[in-house]
């Protein structure tokens, strides 16, 4: 388990990197991903887009194209055929009709014709109904052994007397040619009547056309055919015309005309060989004839390949330049707030110096910038005040500390005290010398700062008592303290400043004699310590500079202004406490310590020791 | 592989550096597609083109087997058949051009249309020599280096003309079996509107005149130059019981078709049926006819020197020699002569 | 400030994906350039014996038609060998130098087509046709074969005699062959004697013919006292045919009478579907000459425009025809393609 554990711890680990780095914390990147990440996405869907409705475009043009072309070639595949059809007419209704054939040279009436058209014809010829050959242009050379009532074009012409018959394409084969020769023809049969000795007789008008003018005209239409091609068969499926011909008899490409030449015209969608073509059907009027174009789809997108390939440059080129502009944007965007971020990176602030915060960029950045500069700024100046606060403290210590130990006190009354010696007069030295080592015993306390109200009393009367012998009881001190505040937390010498000042600015030099009058008292939870003078009393104005810095300076005796006094109980005790002054010129001056009632034990005198009001 | 690629694209402005790979690539692809088709070409050899109207004309093929047997080892000839189509034609011009033959031998399908081919000849300034079938004089002066190396029709027909009018006035042949003064003829013409038939023709027919022979034209049959068709239209005239005493046929094929057509009806005595018969050519199976006494005579038509002086041409022509020794007249003219053939002369012509 | 060097340390997906749409942008670009210009137009040449001879008639038809459907410069090459190897092998070398991609042959000789092939340099590829030769000799990827299959060939013949006769046994067959020094050839002969003898009958002689006259072939005839002539050759049939009809080449003048033979053979030339249809040859091994010109064009053609697929040998199609079945309508397209 332990092992397992610490693996587990790995990899959560782990995962806690990789999510980290997932989330896109820098604004640059975030920015860039998504505008790539938009831009390569829209460009593609609009490429592709455009790229469809094109090729379904031009899909559609191309079949239109073809369905164009295609019922023109039947036209002049119709065209031709009539033609030839008018001229079996026409030899039928001048020559035939009109003639006798045992009379009049059949023959040489053909040659006419034959003559004039022998571009498109291979030759003409009439038959009886036995299959004899009455005549026949250019050449009447038979060959041997040869019967015509089997051909197709004999059986199809007696077998339907009304009308022409076109056959497929055939190497003819009624004639001897020195030069052998063949020629593929297609056969015009028709039934006719003609004359012999004046009877009237059945017989079979063939004509064979040249079915190479046939061929080269769809041959030169499938080579200007850009795509696709197109072929021609009957009725029945037969081809007549097929550009891959040889190819599908010899077994190497094969063609679905025996289906499609049941349909009627129109556009087909086929698949054939796995291959998809669209199919476009024409008929040929009298034949029967279907004309087809066959368009294998895959031939339109190979044309539309340069095109595909080309959208698809332009849509990179695009692609690209969007993403470098997009990194100038992000970059001007993101880069005024790296450099903001930046410029505080390893921030350190004094009281003394400030890091220059990098102001600049959008207007957010800037506002950023210059907020982020002031709450520097106010930081150090800050930092200024806290330090100088804790000098004020530490002053103040020291203040106190000093007021421990007072050289002037200690000096005048040694003075005292040698003086007495020097007069025998031991028992008031002794008297004197037991209340400054009180007195010096309680200022020291053992460093401590917190001390019980009855020894601090007891400081003030050492204190009171020594100035007394030293001033020839000018004054008289009395002293009433409430047994209950006895036991109480005081701050240390705090009521001997308050003696100190009533005696040097409240009964010295009075006529009459002054008196100090020092009163403690509870008040709920309050303790109160009045020092009553009946001295001179002080002007409003001099109260009121007693517990300022003048007042600090001013002090003589123990040195230790009100102002301390004052500043040291609302240091431990708060803001509510301190001193009150209440004086009247001429009249006297109370000052009232006002603290909070504390017994005092050692956690409470610790608690209050370590207080820090400020 | 990213670092390297990262390092690859700072090392210059990216956008440069697309642009000078791409048109690296574009000029290199066009410089091989349009390389593609030039090949190293030694000029040792020479090579020929012939465009032939119809390989199955017999006096054609036969000019063309003597021409090929010409050809020396560095001599290429490649052979193209018209099969009578004039825009096929025009294709296989453009196909020998592009297939860096030196000269082009050219046998017209049409005659009045040459546009095509002189334009080609002029716009890659190929030499053509047209043979056996002529263009016209304004079209051959198109370009200096347009040839053409036939013979004369009028001379044969004239030559045709003199040779019967000899039998004719030879009283051992008996030409005139009825013996009225005049002569029943039959002429066997070549194809209508056809330059050649219709000269030959004409005279043929002024000739015996000149000389003095009276004409009883008896019949006057098309057959395209055609063995077979010939052999037809003087069977229906047998059978229609006309009385020939002469045939002249505008070239020797459609002669041997008469004389076919007397075998087939006549069988064994056809040769004593036979009729004076004259053609023109000399062809192979002429020259046996008049080797064997079928046909009295025949003109004889230099396919020999026609393939020679062709040759000597189209060489000269190709390696840039001087073209003083052949014979050319009016700058653009080769036309051999024809000569008489008769029982007398034809082993001469025959082997 | 627009410092590049920035996002590629940044971000390395960034580069990969720029540098893909700069590698597509030059692949388009090359592509997009390609289909305007010229497309390369490949240069076959044909080089068969006898060339204008019409025997190779449905043969050239066959060429023509693919050169015109693949793109391709066809140079048919007039050519009158005589049986001499040398003079192919010029002709080859010339048709080469002048940039032909491909030269489709017909081999005049059979141990000197190795010594012309060897020669070959190595990015020509050449197709032989008709006449094969022991392509392993040469170990060249760039020969390939196409004519039809000899043995079955004769073989067919052979048995179709059979047929018409009824029963050959005793019947003295006399075989006129082509050039001996082919492979083609002697696998002709010996396919037809196998199966012919199998059925009991007898050959009475087997010659080399393509120097015989008619006078000639008629001494053997009368010499051996044969009942049937074999030719297993197009020019033999057609020397044969001639003999029968006692005519000379040129079809000119009847000048004996016939001899009553029955002539057998292979062939495809008009001159001999005339005689066919004449009833002067009985029967006929046709073989589908349109097939092999065709396919020799379209197999060139196929690797050529791709240069990794390999060239393999084709075997053609044939078919028995005589004079009363040569117009029907598979035989008719076979026997006369059409297509100028």
């Amino acid at each position: 388990m332990g092992i397992f554990k610490g693996r587990d711890s790995r990899i959560k680990k782990g995962h806690h990197e990789l999510r980290r780095k997932l989330v896109a914390r820098n604004i640059q990147i975030t920015l860039l991903t998504s505008y790539t990440v938009v831009s390569v996405l829209s460009m593609s869907l609009l490429g592709a887009v455009l790229y469809r409705s094109f090729a379904s475009i031009s899909r559609q043009v191309a079949t239109d194209n073809a369905r164009t072309i295609l019922s023109q070639t039947g036209e002049k595949l119709e065209d031709y055929l009539r033609q030839m059809r008018q001229l079996s007419d026409a030899f039928y209704y001048t020559s035939i009709q009109t003639s006798d054939v045992y009379v009049d040279k059949i023959g040489s009436q053909m040659n006419l014709l034959y003559e004039s058209n022998k571009d498109y014809v291979v030759s003409m010829a009439l038959y009886e109904s036995n299959g004899r050959l009455l005549g026949a242009a250019p050449s009447a050379i038979q060959k041997k052994n040869i019967d015509v009532t089997t051909q197709e074009w004999f059986t199809d012409a007696t077998g339907e007397v009304e009308n022409m018959h076109f056959s497929t394409p055939h190497v003819q084969n009624l004639f001897s040619d020195s030069s052998n020769r063949y020629y593929w023809v297609i056969s015009l049969s028709r039934s006719v009547m003609f004359t012999r000795g004046g009877i009237p007789k059945q017989g079979v008008l063939l004509v064979d056309m040249d079915y190479t003018t046939v061929y080269q005209m769809f041959d030169i239409l499938n080579n200007s055919l850009s795509q696709g091609y197109i072929y021609l068969c009957d009725r029945e499926g037969r081809i007549i015309y097929h550009p891959q011909n040889m190819q599908i008899v010899s077994g190497l490409y094969e063609e679905n005309n025996a289906t499609v030449a049941s349909y009627s015209d129109g556009v087909y969608e086929e698949k054939f060989n796995g291959e998809k073509r669209i199919e476009i059907v024409n008929t040929i009027s009298y034949t029967g004839w279907k004309l087809i174009s066959v368009i294998p789809t895959k031939n339109l997108s190979v044309g539309l390949r340069s095109t595909r390939s080309f959208m698809i440059l332009i849509v990179l080129l695009v692609m690209l330049a969007v993403l470098l502009l997009n990194r100038l944007i992000s970059a001007r965007i993101s880069s005024p707030i790296r450099k903001l971020t930046a410029s505080i990176h390893d921030i350190e602030v004094t009281e003394k110096s400030v890091p220059i915060v990098y102001i600049g960029g959008s207007n957010e950045v800037q506002y950023l910038g210059t907020t982020l500069q002031k709450l520097l700024n106010q930081i150090s100046f800050l930092m200024g005040d806290i330090i100088k606060e804790q000098e004020e403290k530490r002053k103040s210590e020291l203040d106190a500390l000093q007021s421990q130990v007072n050289p002037h006190f200690l000096y005048n009354t040694l003075d005292s005290i040698v003086w007495m010696v020097e007069d025998g007069r031991n028992k008031e030295a002794v008297y004197m010398i037991t209340q400054l080592s009180s007195l010096f015993r309680i200022s020291l306390s053992s460093g401590r700062n917190i001390i019980r109200v009855s020894e601090e009393i007891k400081h003030a009367e050492n204190y009171t008592n020594i100035q007394k012998v030293r001033f020839k009881d000018s004054f008289s001190v009395s002293y009433d303290i409430d047994p209950e505040i006895m036991d109480c937390c005081i701050v240390k010498l705090v009521v001997q400043p308050l003696l100190e000042n009533a005696i040097y600015y409240g009964v010295k030099g009075m006529e009459d004699p002054g008196s100090i009058k020092v009163r403690g008292y509870r008040k709920g939870d309050d303790v109160y310590i009045e020092v009553e003078d009946n001295g001179y009393g002080m002007s409003p104005e001099q109260a009121e500079g007693l517990l300022t810095e003048e007042g600090r300076t001013r002090a003589r005796g123990s040195g230790v202004g009100l102002i301390n006094v004052h500043r040291r109980l609302q240091l431990r005790f708060g803001k509510d406490y301190g001193l009150m002054i209440d004086t009247e010129a001429d009249e006297g001056t109370k000052v009232t310590i006002h603290m909070p009632y504390i017994e005092y034990s050692e956690e409470s005198a610790r608690d209050v020791e370590s207080a820090e009001y400020i | 592989m990213m670092k390297g690629i990262s390092r690859f694209f700072s090392q210059s402005e990216i956008r440069k550096k697309i642009l000078s790979v791409y048109l690296m690539m574009a000029l290199m692809a066009t410089i091989i597609s349009g390389c593609g088709n030039i090949k190293n070409k030694d000029k040792d050899t020479i090579r020929i083109g012939v465009s032939v109207y119809d390989i199955h004309d017999t006096f054609i093929t036969q000019l063309m087997d003597e021409f090929n047997s010409y050809a020396d080892a560095n001599v290429t000839v490649i052979t193209y058949n018209a099969g009578q189509s004039m825009k096929e034609q025009n294709n296989q011009m453009q196909e020998m051009i592009d297939g860096g033959c030196d000269v082009i031998c050219i046998n017209l399908v049409d005659r009045t249309e040459p546009e095509h081919i002189i334009d080609l000849a002029l716009k890659y300034d190929v030499p053509v020599i047209f043979f056996n079938r002529e263009l016209t004089g304004e079209d051959l002066r198109r370009s200096d280096n347009f040839y053409y190396v036939g013979s004369d029709a009028m001379e044969s027909g004239i030559m045709q003309g003199e040779l019967a009018a000899e039998g004719i006035l030879d009283e051992n042949l008996n030409i005139d079996a009825n013996g009225d003064g005049y002569i029943q003829y039959v002429m066997l013409q070549g194809e209508a509107g056809h330059q050649d038939a219709i000269v030959r023709s004409e005279y043929c027919v002024e000739t015996l005149i000149d000389h003095g022979i009276k004409l009883d034209r008896k019949g006057l049959a098309i057959a395209n130059f055609n063995r077979t068709q010939a052999q037809s239209k003087i069977e229906q005239l047998i059978n229609a019981k006309t009385e020939i005493e002469l045939i002249i046929a505008n070239n020797d094929d459609m002669a041997l078709g008469a004389i076919d057509a007397y075998i087939n009806i006549f069988g064994d005595k056809a040769k004593s049926m036979l009729p004076a018969i004259y053609g023109i050519d000399g062809t192979i199976g002429g020259l046996e006819a008049v080797k064997t006494g079928y046909m009295y005579g025949t003109v004889y038509n230099d396919k020999e020197g026609q393939a020679h002086a062709m040759y000597d041409l189209a060489i000269a022509l190709a390696t840039g020699q001087p073209l003083d020794d052949l014979g050319i007249e009016d700058e653009h003219y080769i036309r051999l002569p024809h000569t008489k053939v008769t029982l007398d002369n034809v082993n001469d012509y025959l082997y | 400030m627009w410092n590049p060097r920035n996002i590629f340390n940044e971000s390395k997906w960034l580069a990969a994906i720029v540098t893909a749409i700069v590698i597509g942008i030059v692949v388009c670009a090359i592509d997009v350039i390609n289909v305007d210009g010229t497309v390369v137009k490949y240069q076959i040449s044909v080089i068969v014996d006898d060339s204008n001879s019409a025997r190779w008639d449905s043969f050239q038809t066959g060429l023509r038609q693919a050169a015109r459907e693949n793109g391709i410069r066809l140079n048919y090459v007039t050519t009158d060998f005589e049986g001499s190897p040398l003079q192919e092998k010029n002709l080859i070398d010339q048709e080469i130098e002048n940039g032909a991609d491909a030269v489709i042959v017909q081999l005049c000789s059979g141990s000197g087509g190795i010594d012309i092939l060897s020669d070959v340099p190595a990015n020509v590829y050449i197709e032989l046709i008709d006449n094969n030769v022991e392509k392993e000799e040469l170990d060249n990827s760039r020969i390939s074969f196409i004519g039809a299959d000899s043995v079955q060939v004769s073989s067919e013949l052979a048995t179709r005699i059979e047929q018409d006769l009824g029963d050959l046994t005793g019947v003295r067959i006399g075989i006129l062959a082509g050039n001996l020094k082919l492979a083609s050839v002697q696998e002709r002969i010996n396919a037809f004697k196998e199966v012919s003898q199998e059925v009991g009958a007898q050959i009475v002689f087997s010659v080399e013919a393509t120097e015989l006259t008619e006078r000639e072939i008629g001494e053997l005839v009368s010499n051996n006292d044969a009942d049937i002539l074999v030719a297993l050759d197009n020019d033999v049939t057609e020397t044969a045919a001639d003999y029968i009809q006692m005519v000379d080449s040129y079809n000119s003048y009847p000048t004996n009478g016939r001899k009553n033979v029955k002539l057998y053979g292979i062939g495809c030339s008009p001159e001999n579907l005339s005689d066919l249809d004449q009833g002067i040859i009985g029967g006929m091994v046709v073989i589908n000459e349109y097939e092999m010109g065709y396919m020799a064009i379209n197999s060139l053609a196929y690797v050529l425009k791709d240069e990794r697929s390999k060239m393999s040998d084709y075997t053609v199609g044939y078919a028995y025809v005589t004079g009363e079945t040569m117009y029907d309508e598979g035989n008719q397209q076979i026997l006369f393609p059409i297509g100028d």
